[in-house]
């Protein structure tokens, strides 16, 4: 009986742990956004020589987020596919440049 | 904004397998258009490509009428008028229709027909001369109207048949297909049009904001580059998300914070000014 006893509490409190980890982990995780951007897209993203990102979509999400509590940083992406790929992982959170769709929602 | 002729260009390609990804509203609309590259000609040498099948049937048409109009007129004036009755009594037909013409135009209008016929055929002469001007003019004009137009418009859809056109990855390749053309992906704009002027490709299938960059880039390429006048559709260009991604912090998903800042940057002024900073076309962030 002790032994349940203890197992029972081991549970609660593995379950506890497991439930604040990850509330823990989310609000870490949604506290820094990175956002995934075509290196050579303009007028929808371009990082020019001196490092400096710009573009209609890059002025969209930065000043969207300059409103927000959270930081963001910006990773570039020479190709299309390998832009995907990271943003399909997980890799970054948003992706900006003349990705489509279709107009009528 | 004018609506397109054929929609190309739906393309849910990244969201549609993977349920857990959104896109936003889109903020901006760029007009797709089918580029090609001209071989590069003088005006001079157009002009004589459009006009030459048609002057050589013109010259022989006007050749022919003036020769047997002057000769008619030679003969009805050849015994009456007073200087012709003194000439040779069979000169060559070639000396005889300059002779006229001399008399009859450089010579002060001395030349005037005697007989009844001659006056008939001096006028039918001269409106035929008034109207081969005019069908002359008409021919310069439309050669001039063809050099110019066909360079910037594409005739019809059915041009791309067989051929080979280049798009970038993510574009929707059925229409294409059942064009019968054969689309060729690539990754950029620029390997794009690198490849169109290479002639590795027939066409492309840009969108107007690239195309625009690319002359900005290359102006020497405006002068033999083809587009087509119409737009063939549109892409819709969205920012891409997480669906839930942002909800712990900010109370709602990051995707919809986007979606409302892109709504209120569209019905303010907002999206003019932040288009006018990247393109010449602030006009496509606006609809």
């Amino acid at each position: 009986m002790m032994v349940l006893r203890f197992f029972l509490r081991m549970g609660i409190h593995l379950l506890f742990l497991c439930f604040g980890s990850h509330a823990a982990f989310a609000a870490d995780h949604d506290d820094h956004v990175r956002i995934g951007m075509l290196t050579n897209d303009a007028p929808a993203s371009d990082l020019m020589q001196s490092g400096y990102a710009s573009g209609i979509g890059i002025d969209i999400v930065s000043q969207a987020l300059d409103q927000q509590p959270i930081s963001y940083e910006l990773v570039p992406f020479s190709d299309r596919v390998s832009a995907v790929a990271a943003f399909i992982n997980d890799d970054v959170q948003l992706l900006v440049g003349s990705f489509k769709r279709d107009h009528q929602k | 904004m004018m609506m397109s002729n054929y929609l190309l260009v739906p393309s849910k390609e990244i969201t549609k397998n993977n349920h857990h990804l959104m896109a936003t509203s889109p903020y901006l609309l760029d007009e797709v258009k089918i580029v090609s590259i001209t071989k590069p000609t003088s005006w001079i040498v157009s002009m004589v490509t459009f006009f030459m099948p048609l002057s050589v049937s013109f010259v022989s048409a006007l050749s022919a009428l003036g020769i047997i109009l002057t000769y008619s007129l030679y003969l009805s004036e050849r015994y009456i008028h007073p200087r012709l009755k003194h000439a040779a009594p069979h000169p060559q037909t070639g000396v005889i229709s300059l002779r006229i013409i001399h008399y009859f135009f450089w010579q002060n209008h001395r030349f005037r027909p005697y007989s009844r016929s001659g006056q008939w055929i001096a006028k039918v002469w001269m409106i035929t001369l008034i109207l081969v001007a005019f069908i002359f003019c008409c021919m310069v004009s439309v050669s001039l109207y063809h050099f110019h137009h066909s360079r910037d418009d594409l005739g019809d859809l059915s041009e791309l048949q067989g051929q080979s056109v280049g798009i970038l990855y993510g574009r929707d390749q059925k229409y294409l297909q059942k064009l019968k053309a054969q689309p060729v992906v690539y990754q950029e704009a620029g390997a794009l049009f690198h490849a169109l002027a290479a002639h590795d490709v027939s066409y492309a299938l840009v969108g107007r904001s690239a195309l625009e960059r690319y002359v900005l880039q290359d102006p020497a390429s405006s002068s033999h580059i083809r587009v087509s006048q119409r737009h063939f559709g549109y892409d819709a260009w969205v920012v891409l998300g997480h669906k839930n991604y942002g909800q712990a912090r900010l109370g709602q998903p990051l995707i919809e914070v986007l979606d409302a800042f892109i709504d209120h940057v569209q019905s303010s002024n907002l999206a003019h000014d932040i288009c006018a900073r990247h393109t010449k076309i602030p006009s496509l962030c606006i609809f």
